[in-house]
């Protein structure tokens, strides 16, 4: 239901890219189906539903808020494909198990709902020189790819 | 995502990928590497075959451990009653966490117990510590035994005391004949009804209660299996049952496993010798071997003169045949029972195998038939049919049989 939100809702109100956006809506439900029922392919739904509301935004731009669900709502579809796979397995789980993980994924969503709210926010904020903007930008990307680096080494 | 966003100057496309690097920071800061310790343990460590073990897995977590996907690696021949082997459980922090398992051995063996594949996951799922536990418990499940009333009785037997009446004339209780008074006779043996007709002292003879030697066979070259049975198995709770029901009549027993591996047990009396056959006995195993064997290779030792053996055969393989022959040869009094690999067969129909199927009755037919002109009774014994029932066609055949071939 999710994918299909996700991937439905860069249609509503596209005008020239609505073919290009329907294939594209196409690869990621078909990518999200073969995830539930065969295996993970996470990335594939991933970039089909980016690379669509990437085009959705050349095509007509997207409200922040509604970019922030979306953002949100791509997380959360990630991470119960992925949940999904876990589960696959005939193991029994405990119910604790279930309830925690869904607890977590939701304060997850959240903080990632938060994030991309900064980072619509931040995308607002009107510079006078395009030149800086992008220094800032790209500072900012280096910055953060730099905090996941540096976190995930010490977990390596 | 954030660089698509800076080529395209776009800030909202930045806010895609937001998420998952928040995500990703999140998980990242929040995780730690887990310390676990996992012991299974086992309410018995000796059973009988589909018997219930109660077994407990204990888990002790540092601090909360949100997911712990455990996988039991049960050896073949054990399951759990209920449940599944893989299992996902959070292990809260300041206790262990005590799983209750239900093993079931619905086969005999001696099972190594134990080992499981653990994985911790943290909070978010996203980074997975794996650790393989091996297993040092010893779980032996011994065969299914059958009451057996009447035993195929050995030809001769033993010096010992024992509870078989002899055939040889000496001190008994079973009356056997009666002879003129020698000197050095006791009185006690006179019997004076007989000496009174006779006018002069005749005394009884009886039967002394002797024990006999009493080996199995257990032919373990090949097998025919069908999922959760096979020939093998058969025999073993078979030679198990025999050994048991032997030994209670104070007979000695020892065992002989005949296959790509040669087991041997000397024979022996007691309850710890059944303790010991039973041990070997649950180990025994089809080994794929191509070597020619025959029966010098075991100890003289295992198969005493005079000793009955009672093997215990599918019938499958030629060098298990002619070491059964060779025995006979040899002056053993050998009974045969075989191990009717036919009820494991199953053949779709139509399968151009069918007339060998047909054909192979016959042939092993013409086998036992073999054996029996050389005074070796071979019983056919089906799964599913009472060993008792084998047990006694050999009894009849020892009777009557052998005067017919004779």
């Amino acid at each position: 239901v999710l994918g299909v939100g996700l991937a439905g809702y860069p249609l509503q109100g596209a005008d020239r890219a609505a073919p290009v956006l329907l294939l594209v809506a196409a690869v990621a439900l078909v990518a999200a189906v073969v995830s539930l029922v065969w295996t993970p392919l996470p990335g594939i739904v991933l970039a089909a539903l980016a690379v669509e509301f990437v085009l959705r935004e050349l095509d007509a731009h997207v409200l922040g808020w509604h970019t922030v669900l979306y953002a949100a709502g791509l997380l959360l579809l990630c991470e119960l494909i992925a949940w999904a796979d876990t589960l696959r397995s005939r193991a029994l789980v405990a119910p604790d198990v279930v309830g925690r993980r869904a607890g977590n994924m939701l304060l997850g969503v959240l903080a990632g709902g938060g994030a991309a709210g900064l980072a619509v926010a931040a995308g607002s904020i009107e510079s006078p020189n395009a030149f800086v903007a992008g220094v800032a930008g790209a500072a900012a990307v280096a910055a953060l790819v730099g905090v996941v680096w540096s976190l995930g080494r010490r977990h390596a | 995502m954030f660089l698509a966003a800076l080529f395209l100057g776009r800030p909202d496309v930045a806010a895609l990928g937001a998420p998952f690097a928040a995500f990703l920071v999140l998980a990242l800061l929040l995780s730690r590497a887990p310390r676990l310790a996992v012991t299974l343990s086992l309410g018995e460590e000796r059973t009988v075959e589909g018997h219930h073990v109660a077994a407990e897995l204990d888990l002790t977590g540092e601090g909360t451990l949100h997911e712990v996907e455990l996988a039991l690696a049960l050896p073949h021949g054990v399951e759990l009653d209920e449940g599944s082997e893989r299992m996902i459980v959070r292990i809260p922090a300041g206790g262990p966490l005590v799983i209750p398992l239900e093993l079931v051995p619905w086969r005999w063996g001696a099972f190594r117990l134990g080992a499981l594949a653990v994985r911790v996951r943290d909070r978010f799922g996203l980074i997975a510590y794996d650790a393989h536990v091996a297993g040092d418990l010893t779980l032996r499940a011994y065969p299914r035994p059958e009451r057996l009333r009447a035993l195929v009785n050995p030809l001769e037997t033993q010096p010992f005391a024992g509870n078989r009446v002899a055939r040889v004339r000496g001190e008994g209780i079973e009356f056997a004949d009666l002879r003129p008074f020698v000197a050095g006779d006791r009185v006690r043996r006179v019997n004076w009804r007989v000496s009174a007709r006779r006018r002069e002292l005749y005394v009884n003879e009886q039967h002394p209660e002797r024990n006999s030697d009493v080996v199995l066979f257990l032919d373990s070259f090949a097998e025919v299996r069908r999922e959760r049975e096979s020939t093998l198995d058969l025999a073993v709770r078979a030679a198990a049952s025999l050994a048991h029901e032997y030994l209670e009549r104070r007979d000695r027993v020892g065992v002989v496993g005949f296959g790509g591996v040669v087991q041997w047990l000397l024979p022996g009396t007691g309850r710890a010798q059944d303790y010991r056959i039973a041990d070997a006995l649950i180990t025994s195993e089809v080994t794929l071997s191509y070597a020619l064997k025959d029966v010098d290779v075991l100890p003289q030792r295992t198969l005493p003169p005079q000793a009955l053996v009672v093997a215990l055969s599918p019938l499958l393989d030629e060098r298990s045949m002619r070491a059964l022959a060779d025995l006979r040869a040899r002056g053993f009094d050998l009974a045969v029972v075989d191990v009717s690999p036919l009820p494991f067969v199953k053949l779709p129909p139509g399968s151009p195998d069918a007339l060998a199927l047909r054909l192979w009755p016959l042939w092993r037919e013409a086998l036992r038939f073999g054996y029996e002109r050389l005074g070796v009774p071979v019983v056919e014994w089906k799964e599913g049919d009472p060993l008792a029932q084998a047990i006694e066609e050999v009894t009849a055949f020892r009777r009557y049989g052998r005067r017919a071939f004779a």
